[in-house]
C-alpha cells in the first residue's frame, strides 16, 4: 500500500514538474527584474506585453529618426502640468496589471488616427487630442468624457454651485471634482501618451482635460510614448482593418 | 515707451492731430488684428494638424518594425507587432491548439471534432504555418472536403 501512495505521488510530482515546464516559460529578455510579461485587455482580446526576445535586434524605420522640426515636434518638459504625474513604463506594467485589469483605469492615446492605425500599445484607447479641445456640449467631447467616468450635470443652480465652490477651497466633499458642467467624483485614472518626449499630442490632451476640471491627480502622462516603447521592443497592436494577422514565423 | 501718453502735451497742436490720427490707425489695426485673431488660431491648429499628419505618412508603418509579437502564446516572439484580428495564439502544441479551438472557437471547433485524427494533425500543421482564425477555418474545411 505504501509502495503505491509512493508511485502515485511520485507521478504527480513528475506531472506537476510537466506542467509548470510547459506553462511557465522563461525568458531572456525580462520587462522588469520582477516581472516577464504582463498580460492587458484590448478591446476583448488578451494581449501579452513582453519584449523582443533577439538580443540584436534594433530600431528601425521611422521611430529610429533623431530629428524632426521644431516647432512643432519640440521636446516635451517632464511636467506637463501642476498635480499631474508623469510615469515610465515600470508603471505602466503595474496600470495595466492593476488599473485596467479592475476596470478603474483607462489608457489614452492622444494621437490623430493616422498615428493610431500604424501600431498602439496594448489596452489603450484612442481619443484624438483634437476631441479634448473642443467645446464643452460638443457630442464627441461628451462621449469622450463619459467613458473616462465623467458625470454630465443638467441646471445646476446658483446656489448649489456657490456652495460647492466654498466646500471645494476648504476640499471638502469632493467639491472640488465638479464643475458647472461635470462631476468627475467617479472619474477614473487615466494615463495619457503619444510619439514620445518629441510629441505634444498628448500633452495638449491633458491641458485641455484640465481646462474641462478633471482631476489632475487623477492625470497621468507617460512621456516616453511610442518612441520608448518601440526601443524596449514591447509588444504593440495593430487595429483591425488592416491586413492579415500575426505571422509565427 | 514711458513717453507715449506725453506725446500731445509736449509736442504742440499738430502732434496731437497727429497722435490721433495715429491712434485711430491702430485702434483700426488693432480691430482687425483681434477680429483675425481667431482665426489665425484657427489656421495654426489646422498647420499642425497637417504637419502631423505628413510626419505620420513619413514615420511609415510601425508594425513593420520592431514589436514583439505575443498574444496569450507561450514562446513565440517574432519581431513584429500584434494584429487585432482572430487569431489562435501562436506556438501552440496539438492539445493545446484543441483546447483553444474548443474554448474560443467553438464554431470552428465543431467542424474541426468531424476530422479523422490523421486530418486534425493536419489542421494542426496548418496552423503551425498561419494562425489566423481564418486560415484554420480554410485549412478545416478543406480537409473536410478532400476524399
Amino acid at each position: 500500500m505504501k509502495q503505491v501512495i509512493t508511485r502515485i505521488s511520485a507521478v504527480a510530482l513528475l506531472s506537476a514538474a510537466a506542467f509548470f515546464n510547459t506553462s511557465a516559460v522563461a525568458l531572456d529578455v525580462n520587462l522588469t527584474d520582477y516581472l516577464a510579461y504582463v498580460k492587458v485587455d484590448h478591446q476583448g482580446e488578451s494581449v501579452r506585453v513582453q519584449r523582443v526576445q533577439n538580443q540584436d535586434n534594433v530600431l528601425t524605420g521611422g521611430f529610429a529618426k533623431t530629428s524632426r522640426k521644431c516647432p512643432p515636434f519640440c521636446i516635451q518638459p517632464m511636467q506637463v502640468a501642476p498635480g499631474v504625474t508623469t510615469v515610465g513604463e515600470a508603471e505602466i506594467f503595474r496600470f495595466m496589471d492593476r488599473e485596467i485589469a479592475s476596470g478603474n483605469g483607462m489608457m489614452i492615446d492622444a494621437r490623430t488616427p493616422s498615428w493610431h492605425q500604424k501600431g498602439t500599445i496594448p489596452g489603450s484607447v484612442n481619443i484624438p487630442f483634437t476631441v479634448f479641445e473642443k467645446e464643452v456640449d460638443d457630442p464627441e467631447l461628451v462621449k469622450a468624457l463619459e467613458s473616462m467616468g465623467g458625470n454630465q450635470r443638467n441646471d445646476v443652480s446658483g446656489t448649489t454651485r456657490s456652495i460647492e465652490s466654498v466646500f471645494a477651497a476648504m476640499d471638502l466633499f469632493g467639491a472640488n471634482m465638479k464643475t458647472d458642467e461635470w462631476d468627475f467624483s467617479d472619474a477614473r485614472e487615466v494615463v495619457f501618451w503619444c510619439n514620445g518626449p518629441w510629441c505634444g499630442q498628448s500633452p495638449r490632451a491633458i491641458k485641455a482635460l484640465l481646462a474641462h476640471g478633471y482631476p489632475a491627480e487623477k492625470i497621468h502622462y507617460y512621456r516616453g510614448g511610442m518612441q520608448m516603447w518601440k526601443i524596449l521592443g514591447l509588444t504593440i497592436v495593430v487595429p483591425e482593418q488592416e491586413e492579415k494577422s500575426v505571422a509565427m514565423k | 515707451m514711458a513717453g507715449w501718453s506725453g506725446w500731445p502735451q509736449y509736442r504742440g497742436l499738430h502732434m496731437l492731430a497727429f497722435s490721433k490720427h495715429y491712434l485711430s490707425a491702430a485702434g483700426i489695426t488693432l480691430g482687425f488684428s483681434l477680429l483675425l485673431a481667431p482665426l489665425a488660431g484657427v489656421l495654426a491648429a489646422d498647420d499642425y494638424l497637417s504637419v502631423l499628419e505628413a510626419e505620420a505618412a513619413d514615420t511609415g508603418s510601425t508594425h513593420s518594425q520592431t514589436a514583439a509579437s505575443t498574444t496569450n502564446n507561450h514562446k513565440s516572439v517574432s519581431g513584429k507587432a500584434v494584429r487585432l484580428q482572430k487569431i489562435i495564439t501562436p506556438g501552440l502544441d496539438f492539445d493545446q491548439f484543441e483546447a483553444e479551438l474548443h474554448s474560443r472557437y467553438s464554431g470552428t471547433h465543431l467542424l474541426y471534432m468531424k476530422l479523422s485524427a490523421a486530418r486534425r494533425k493536419a489542421a494542426w500543421k496548418h496552423y503551425q504555418q498561419d494562425n489566423a482564425l481564418s486560415a484554420v477555418r480554410e485549412s478545416i474545411v478543406s480537409l473536410m472536403s478532400s476524399s
